[in-house]
């Protein structure tokens, strides 16, 4: 077989380019269904590090971003979990400040406003202080469980230093504020929108 | 093995023209990614299956493709290769995805394939391609496992750690080869990449040059 001349040249390009796209997007199609399988996988893997009450949904698809600004914490998503249709809780992804750049913790809300657990799902705290909320304080986020809104009382939620309610884990008060802070401001959040936002609808008042 | 005319010519390639020592190809992706076993050897996989993507399609179109267009052809070719790969691996397994970081879709503009695109590729029936490949895949993917083993056992004390990047759901750390609190982190960083890769260098002309004299060229 001879070389085509060059006359062929960008039509051959043309053939080679238009074919890799082709399959390019055909691969990416395909590649479609394992994506979200696999993305749901590791959501439910996350969120069944944090106990919620029976539920009988998938928390997974159940969920919406939330993007909402409260206070200096940043709600990034929720999952909810519902019962018969009925809510009984939710997942808060929240980002807040540390002491060096963000993290990210997810929290667990059940429907009464009372937290189930929190997590830190990322840090880039200092090692050998903030970074020991992940590490060897870990149990100092077991704190969290069973508090709500009103458990302390709002103007409570802090550290010990600043007259809260919650002690520091040592030599790393920043970080353990922003902790305290995140789930006061996600429970905030949660009380204020999901749960008195979402009534059942009411039957119209008869004139 | 060595009997068969392509056991030597694999052995020949990851030896004596080991394309990653020999003529310091590919480094970017490779060395940046080899701190630990597990990373090392997926973009060295990776790496592999591009070559074997990139080169046999290239043996075969080297009659249909016009000299004047053969370089844009080959760099579409490797192009599509590697986004086809990045989002395979995307999909399937997101937290190697993001260990690779760049260094997977930056395989694309990998020197080394498209040298051997160009060099070998392009002047050989698809059979003669097809062995190129996995001679140089093979190359690589042991120089990448003896590179990565080492960075990961100087630097991590472990060996395999992370192993859920590949395999989901094994909550394994890796062996532990040196006492907790030993280790030189140099290894992990990326100046101990280089460091070691010149030590390996040295190592390998050093027994080269015993074996077939002096004349190796580095």
């Amino acid at each position: 077989m001879t070389a085509l001349t060059a006359r062929a040249a960008p039509w051959v390009l043309a053939t080679v380019v238009l074919t890799a796209a082709a399959l390019v997007v055909a691969t990416d199609h395909g590649l479609q269904p394992i994506r979200e399988k696999v993305r749901a996988d590791a959501v439910r893997a996350m969120l069944s590090e944090v106990p919620m009450p029976p539920y009988d949904n998938d928390p997974a698809t159940a969920t919406s971003a939330v993007m909402r600004h409260e206070g200096a914490s940043y709600i990034e998503r929720i999952y909810r979990a519902r019962r018969g249709g009925e809510p009984v809780g939710a997942w808060l992804v929240v980002r807040a400040p540390g002491y060096s750049g963000e993290m990210r913790l997810l929290i667990g809300v059940r429907g009464n406003g009372m937290v189930t657990a929190v997590r830190l799902l990322s840090q880039r705290e200092t090692p050998g202080y903030g970074d020991r909320i992940a590490g060897s304080e870990a149990a100092w986020l077991g704190g969290f469980e069973g508090r709500a809104l009103d458990n302390p009382l709002r103007r409570l939620w802090s550290v010990s230093s600043e007259g809260g309610a919650f002690d520091a884990v040592s030599g790393a008060t920043i970080t353990s504020r922003g902790v305290v802070h995140a789930v006061r401001d996600a429970l905030a959040w949660y009380a204020g929108s999901e749960v008195a936002a979402p009534q059942p609808p009411v039957a119209a008042p008869a004139p | 093995m060595a009997e068969s005319g392509f056991g030597r010519d694999c052995c020949g390639v990851a030896w004596q023209g080991n394309p990653v020592l020999l003529r310091l190809l590919g480094l970017c992706p490779l060395l940046a990614v080899s701190d630990r076993v597990v990373t090392g050897l997926a973009i060295a996989i990776l790496f592999a299956l591009t070559m074997l993507w990139t080169q046999p399609l290239i043996a075969m179109l080297r009659d249909v493709v016009p000299v004047a267009v053969r370089l844009p052809c080959q760099a579409v070719i490797a192009a599509c290769g590697v986004t086809v790969l990045h989002a395979a691996v995307q999909a399937a397994l997101p937290p190697l995805a993001a260990a690779l970081g760049v260094y997977l879709p930056v395989l694309a503009g990998c020197c080394l394939i498209l040298v051997r695109a160009e060099e070998s590729a392009w002047r050989r029936p698809v059979i003669s391609a097809v062995r190129d490949a996995v001679a140089h895949a093979v190359g690589v993917i042991a120089f990448m496992a003896a590179l990565s083993a080492v960075r990961e056992a100087l630097g991590h004390g472990t060996l395999l750690r992370d192993l859920e990047l590949i395999v989901p759901g094994t909550g394994w750390s890796g062996f532990q080869v040196l006492p907790r609190g030993w280790r030189l982190p140099i290894a992990s960083l990326p100046a101990g990449a280089l460091l070691l890769f010149g030590a390996v260098l040295a190592v390998r002309n050093l027994i080269a040059a015993g074996r077939d004299g002096p004349a190796v060229r580095a």
